[in-house]
């Protein structure tokens, strides 16, 4: 359950943005990139955030959407690349396990809606 | 005053910014555990200006991260000073198992919390500081394969156990912890003869994931592989 963990991280990246902003904003929906490498389980994120959201007003209502990312995954032995969900260990193309990965780590605010911008 | 300053570890803190704290720079594309990571680098910052090597053990429950300090201690003491923080979720068992050694321990006891992070650490490490210079540290987490993975606790390395009982998909099953590991130990080698566990698909695996690792295969329970093993964290420390 680290993703109370990362809900307060929202939080915390958030509340000096949410102070700065006027009295009658409201946060509808915060989209939020996440890695197959960062063990993001969204269900369980979506669930922390709705406890941590009540510790700022403008907050408070607001839902979490994860939008998962990918891993870029490259075969070395045939030159084959495609975005894949989760690690994996074999080219479908060639069969081979001489793969390299990229990306995959993200974890952060895409996209935050609100009752009067979207940002 | 930043509540990460004041930590009792000499030399106050490295390049830290906290005019930084009450601008409302926009949230959106910074990473969600930026505030870990921040003090985490803060940590590392700190052992490297005392000159301690600071060495992350994490692993599933069982795999044998305490029983394998114990080897490492009693291999390198007296050669090297060493400290331990110790995670756990319940208790101390660990944390006595370290002192028993000899060894200045710090217990970080989570109360049911899933992995440790980098402000745990630092309380930690404001306390053990008080027991002098290490040249080499260690952080023992909560034993989990999975929730460990996202939290940098100021490691110079980060060592991920996997013990032959476990079987020898865990990389398969856990890419995220392996993503971020510098070293994979193989651990309890001494029952190989009694389970099927295929090292060489557990290398290439981890391989896979994280292509910097290195491996080492030993048994705390004899012995095997165990000087490789301090030879090469003597090898991490400046100067020896």
């Amino acid at each position: 359950m680290h993703e109370l963990s990362i809900a307060q991280g929202m939080m915390a990246n958030l509340r000096p943005w949410l102070d700065d902003q006027p009295e009658d904003l409201r946060v509808l929906k915060i989209v939020v990139k996440a890695g197959p490498f960062r063990a993001v389980v969204p269900d369980a994120l979506i669930f922390a955030w709705e406890v941590v959201r009540n510790e700022h007003p403008k907050t408070a209502g607001s839902v979490v959407e994860v939008d998962a990312s990918f891993i870029e995954v490259k075969c070395r032995a045939c030159g084959e690349s495609w975005n894949a969900e989760r690690a994996v260990f074999k080219c479908p193309k060639c069969g081979s396990d001489n793969l390299e990965f990229g990306g995959g780590n993200e974890l952060f605010i895409e996209k935050i809606e609100t009752n009067e911008k979207n940002m | 005053m930043c509540e990460y300053c004041g930590c009792g570890i000499p030399d106050g803190p490295p390049q830290h910014n906290h005019e930084h704290e009450n601008v409302a720079v926009s949230p959106v594309y910074k990473d969600l555990l930026a505030a870990n990571d921040h003090i985490a680098q803060h940590n590392r910052e700190h052992l490297r200006r005392m000159g301690s090597f600071f060495v992350h053990l994490t692993s599933s429950p069982g795999s044998g991260k305490t029983t394998l300090l114990e080897k490492t201690v009693e291999s390198l003491k007296g050669k090297l000073s060493m400290g331990v923080i110790e995670g756990d979720v319940a208790t101390e068992n660990d944390a006595e198992r370290m002192r028993a050694m000899g060894i200045p321990t710090q217990s970080i006891v989570t109360d049911g919390a899933c992995h440790l992070d980098a402000k745990q650490v630092h309380h930690a490490l404001g306390h053990i500081a008080e027991d002098g210079k290490f040249d080499l540290l260690f952080v023992e987490n909560v034993g989990n394969l999975v929730c460990p993975a996202d939290f940098d606790l100021g490691e110079d390395q980060r060592v991920v156990l996997v013990s032959v009982t476990e079987g020898d998909d865990k990389p398969e099953k856990y890419p995220p912890i392996f993503r971020h590991a510098d070293v994979l130990v193989i651990s309890k080698t001494d029952l190989l003869p009694y389970v099927d566990f295929d090292i060489e698909k557990v290398k290439k695996h981890a391989r896979v994931i994280s292509p910097r690792i290195r491996f080492f295969e030993l048994s705390a329970k004899t012995g095997d592989g165990i000087a490789e093993w301090a030879t090469w964290l003597t090898s991490l420390v400046p100067g020896k």
